[in-house]
């Protein structure tokens, strides 16, 4: 049997993502974390980076690389109230360096929180409820949702899905209240079904990536993603089940020939009731039968690929205890967003924005997106919504929002 | 025993019959030979009047007390000097680190010379401070029987100039002594007025020679060979790095400077003078502004040895007396003087109030340019033969007006391979303790200079004793001054612990003293296991919050009154467990 490889030591041997985080923060001289620290901190949606800019002069002036963290806001579905933009706002200019980024993922992304402040901003996110756990790592990421503008209804039942699904398939170890909140220890040995009942000691072979989607829209690009829900409406725009779809990926490795770009089955329909189960069994199902020895071939893609996929669903319908029906036909006509002001079929209007290369910033010059959207957040009364854009898309991140 | 050199002048064999009497000569009979054959010596040129006389048997010589309050060393080196004086006069000297007065020894003193420094706004030196209260308070003796005189040390740039000197003067003559000898007060080119003090304060303190005895002291020997190089002594640069990132908006340069003859012998806590120049520039506008552009020796001369910037009250004097200039002299009417230099230099006075003046005038305008002391930054015992410095470039507008300080600017400016002139500035109220004992260092900012020396030379020596380093600065990221070796000095076990403080990484300021309140319990048990505490760099918004904190924490640690925690840190003064070196 071929060798695991070392991210699966790492996570085997840190103690459900604890590693030596809390010792490493103590460590005030050092603005880095040791490197297997750096593996498990993605799990808690994080990544260690140093600016490249100064990497030249740093060592001449006696100062270690300028180490600061990414940190990535996890938003199901994309959707904010304004109240926590502001204070996602405000926690970017005062431990960031006073921007934020929007993702292909709905999710934000404050940069340049220095380790000193790292506590702090994270207890700062928490204050808003929201988290980041998960955001990075081997584990399900954030969940999306298209922010269709236009299906309120199946829009509000599908986000309904969406934070479902995201809520379950959370981590459940006590290391990120523990290292990041002060949160009590838990003390003693923890059983891995106690602790991660879903995952277990070692999470998941590699990163795991679900959407969920209300046809005609799929902004969300649904076929690129591990896993997939597709709303299906009946002539009242009513939600009657879900499409699933797995295996779906567009990565690949140049040289390496098993590695490859691949787009997902439809591999049933299923109830709105079931669809946490099945989005359960899928995770289990990988984290069992995914390859573990090399990362590059570690996706559901090509554990799909390796077991096909009628002995996948078998076994997925044996942990779910359901069985999947047959497929509705759907329709697909749109990928983009629509930008610029539209109306929903409650008559309310929505305005979608565009943000270059979804970097949300001031100008050398003065006020810019970030002060705009920040003036938005102060007065409008509805909620923010991030949308996505399919993998591999042009750089270009949209940004949309519902008023009323 | 040949205590006769064969080094003497003497041949031989004339050595060897010295050798034989000298030799076993008693104690008395060497102080005769000294005094008579110095006395026939002071005689030789009247020969006339010329008989051998015995010189006078030794007889207890009168005491005088030399009192001194220093920061940077200047008065104690007068006080030296004094005591030097005073031997060859037939006085017995001893000299009194304000610090160690105890008041009450004060009373009986039949002669006092007081050197006094005045520090920062009108205040004593910081070690000072405890004996000099006292002495102002109702715990002060009477001293009627003391005859005294004060010299004091000061700077014309600061308002209350020579504040300490002046309010000591005044307090003992109000405690009854009898001032025998006038006050002067020296400005930074102190030199020359003081020495001229020192000889006639002697002179009226001196007890009247005995017209018999002709003794006179030999200083045998001369100057020890193992006293440090006191000269001024070119180095050239031979590195230059601005320590901040690139994104700071600071500029702090570490200077490695290396000598063309032997390297000067240093220790860790040690300074060197730095002799800057003026900014060309800057003396440019100054002579374009009083009309005198065209004199280049004026130029140079300003560039390179006066002081060009300062601003005080007496100048301004100085320039209304010197040119009639109206408005200045209605400014100083007005007693609008004080509050306009604030902030301002000699050349807004030139520029603002614009009149006719000659060289010579605008030259008697300056002071000569003081060299700046800079705390060494590193070990001998490390670096080898060089000596690194480490300055921080001070920029900052007033009046519409880009400032920079002199001398950090003309380091600052240093390329390699630049020739400067430094002077060794030893620092014996800044040392490192033997080296089984624990230290705990405070140095934010440029602070940290002297410690990059004692961690290198507690390295370089294997010091048993640990080595505890409170850092701080406006940014980790861009200002983390010396980052990497101090990473290398935690892991070599150099650096016990080091505790940062960033002011500007969070809404909220932190400082050193906020890192020191945190780690409170530690440092007293470090105390009390008898480590030293050191704290050098910035006076007055640094050091005496630093020793604020110090007290408190005695306090909130060891149940102790307000007063027993103050008590607790005077002790570390007094006993040289707390040793400053502030600016």
């Amino acid at each position: 049997m071929a060798e695991l490889s070392r991210n699966e030591h790492i996570k085997d041997a840190s103690n459900y993502l604890r590693g030596t985080l809390a010792e490493g923060l103590a460590e005030e001289i050092t603005g880095a974390i040791v490197e297997d620290d750096q593996q498990l901190v993605k799990f808690h949606g994080m990544y260690l980076q140093d600016d490249r800019d100064l990497r030249g002069e740093r060592t001449r002036k006696k100062l270690e690389k300028a180490f600061a963290f990414m940190l990535r806001v996890r938003i199901s579905g994309g959707v904010l109230t304004t109240k926590q933009w502001r204070a996602l706002d405000g926690i970017a200019r005062v431990y960031g360096n006073g921007t934020m980024r929007a993702t292909t993922r709905q999710t934000i992304q404050l940069h340049g929180v220095i380790k000193s402040n790292l506590k702090a901003t994270m207890r700062a996110i928490d204050e808003q409820l929201l988290n980041t756990i998960a955001a990075c790592g081997d584990v399900n990421r954030n969940v999306m949702c298209n922010p269709n503008p236009y299906q309120s209804k199946a829009h509000a039942v599908a986000l309904e899905l969406t934070r479902g699904i995201s809520d379950h398939l959370e981590p459940q170890t006590g290391a990120y209240r523990e290292i990041w909140l002060d949160g009590e220890k838990i003390l003693g040995g923890e059983q891995p079904d106690v602790v991660e009942p879903i995952y277990g000691k070692t999470y998941l072979p590699r990163k795991f990536k679900i959407v969920v989607a209300v046809p005609p829209s799929n902004d969300v690009d649904i076929f690129a993603h591990d896993l997939g829900f597709i709303a299906i409406l009946d002539d009242n725009s009513d939600v009657i089940g879900w499409n699933v779809t797995v295996g779906g990926g567009m990565g690949m490795t140049h040289g390496e020939p098993d590695t490859y770009p691949r787009t997902a089955d439809v591999m049933g329909l299923c109830q709105t009731r079931d669809a946490i189960a099945i989005a359960e069994a899928v995770v289990t199902v990988q984290r069992d039968w995914g390859d573990r020895t090399s990362r590059k071939h570690a996706r559901l893609k090509y554990t799909i690929e390796d077991n096909g996929l009628d002995e996948f669903r078998a076994e997925v319908e044996k942990r779910a205890g359901v069985k999947l029906a047959v497929p509705k036909p759907f329709e697909f006509t749109s990928l983009g967003d629509r930008y610029g002001w539209t109306e929903a079929e409650d008559g309310k209007s929505n305005l979608t924005l565009y943000v270059e290369s979804g970097r949300i910033k001031d100008t050398a010059g003065g006020a810019g997106m970030l002060t705009g959207l920040r003036k938005i957040a102060e007065i409008h009364k509805g909620d923010m919504r991030r949308t996505s854009r399919r993998r591999n898309a042009p750089r270009s991140r949209r940004w949309s929002r519902n008023t009323i | 025993m040949s205590p006769i050199p064969k080094t003497a002048p003497f041949a031989d064999d004339e050595i060897e019959i010295l050798n034989q009497v000298v030799g076993p000569a008693t104690p008395i009979q060497r102080a005769w030979l000294a005094g008579f054959l110095a006395g026939l010596d002071a005689q030789a040129g009247d020969a006339a009047n010329f008989t051998p006389q015995p010189a006078a048997p030794p007889q207890p010589a009168e005491p005088l007390t030399i009192l001194y309050a220093t920061e940077s060393g200047n008065s104690e080196k007068l006080a030296g000097d004094v005591a030097k004086a005073a031997r060859k006069m037939g006085l017995k000297p001893s000299l009194v680190d304000m610090a160690d007065l105890e008041i009450g020894s004060l009373a009986g003193v039949k002669r006092l010379i007081v050197i006094a420094a005045t520090w920062g706004e009108g205040e004593p030196p910081g070690r000072a401070i405890r004996a000099y209260k006292e002495l102002m308070s109702d715990a002060a003796p009477r001293l009627e029987g003391t005859q005294f005189g004060v010299l004091a040390l000061g700077d014309t740039a600061y308002v209350e100039f020579c504040a300490i000197g002046k309010a000591l003067d005044e307090r003992l003559a109000a405690l009854g002594a009898k001032r025998v000898v006038d006050r002067v007060d020296c400005d930074l080119d102190f030199a020359d007025p003081a020495a001229g003090w020192i000889g006639g304060a002697l002179k009226v303190l001196a007890p009247p020679a005995d017209p018999n005895a002709k003794v006179i002291a030999v200083d045998f020997g001369g100057k020890a060979s193992a006293a440090p190089n006191l000269d001024v002594v070119e180095a050239e640069v031979s590195e230059t790095i601005n320590l901040n990132s690139s994104r700071s908006n600071k500029e702090t340069y570490h200077l490695e400077l290396t000598f063309d003859g032997a390297t000067l012998p240093y220790k860790p806590g040690d300074a060197l003078d730095l002799y800057a120049e003026n900014d060309p520039a800057y003396v440019d506008a100054l002579l374009k502004a009083a009309g005198l552009s065209s004199d280049t020796a004026l130029r140079s001369d300003f560039i390179k040895s006066r002081d060009v910037t300062t601003l005080s009250l007496k100048t301004v004097e100085n320039y209304a007396n010197a040119t009639g200039q109206k408005y200045v002299k209605e400014l100083l009417e007005a007693g609008e003087a004080k509050a306009w230099i604030v902030g301002r230099q000699l050349i807004d006075l030139i520029e603002q109030f614009p009149i006719a003046i000659d060289a010579e005038k605008l030259r008697a305008l300056t002071r000569p340019l003081s060299p700046r002391a800079y705390s060494i930054a590193s070990s001998r015992s490390e670096v080898g033969e060089e000596a690194h410095l480490l300055i921080s470039a001070v920029r900052y507008e007033t009046h519409g007006r880009a400032r920079k300080g002199v001398a950090s600017n003309y380091a600052a400016g240093l390329k390699k391979g630049t020739r400067v002139r430094v002077k060794l500035k030893p620092n014996k109220h800044f040392t490192l303790p033997a080296s089984d004992r624990d230290i705990i260092m405070v140095g934010p900012g440029t602070g940290v200079a002297p410690f990059r020396a004692f961690v290198q030379e507690r390295r370089a020596t294997e010091a048993k004793g640990r080595n505890w380093l409170f850092f701080g600065d406006r940014t980790f990221t861009h200002d983390f001054l010396y980052q990497l070796e101090w990473q290398d000095a935690l892991k070599d076990g150099a650096l016990a612990r080091m505790d940062v403080a960033f002011s500007r990484d969070t809404p909220e300021k932190v400082y050193v003293q906020n890192r020191i309140w945190d780690k409170r319990r530690d440092l007293i048990e470090w105390l009390d296991g008898g480590a030293n505490f050191y704290v050098c760099g910035d006076m007055n918004a640094m050091a005496k919050d630093v020793r604020a904190t110090l007290v408190r924490a005695y306090a909130d640690v060891k149940s102790l009154s307000p007063e027993a925690a103050e008590q607790a840190v005077a002790t570390l003064e007094r006993d040289r467990r707390y040793q400053q070196d502030v600016y």
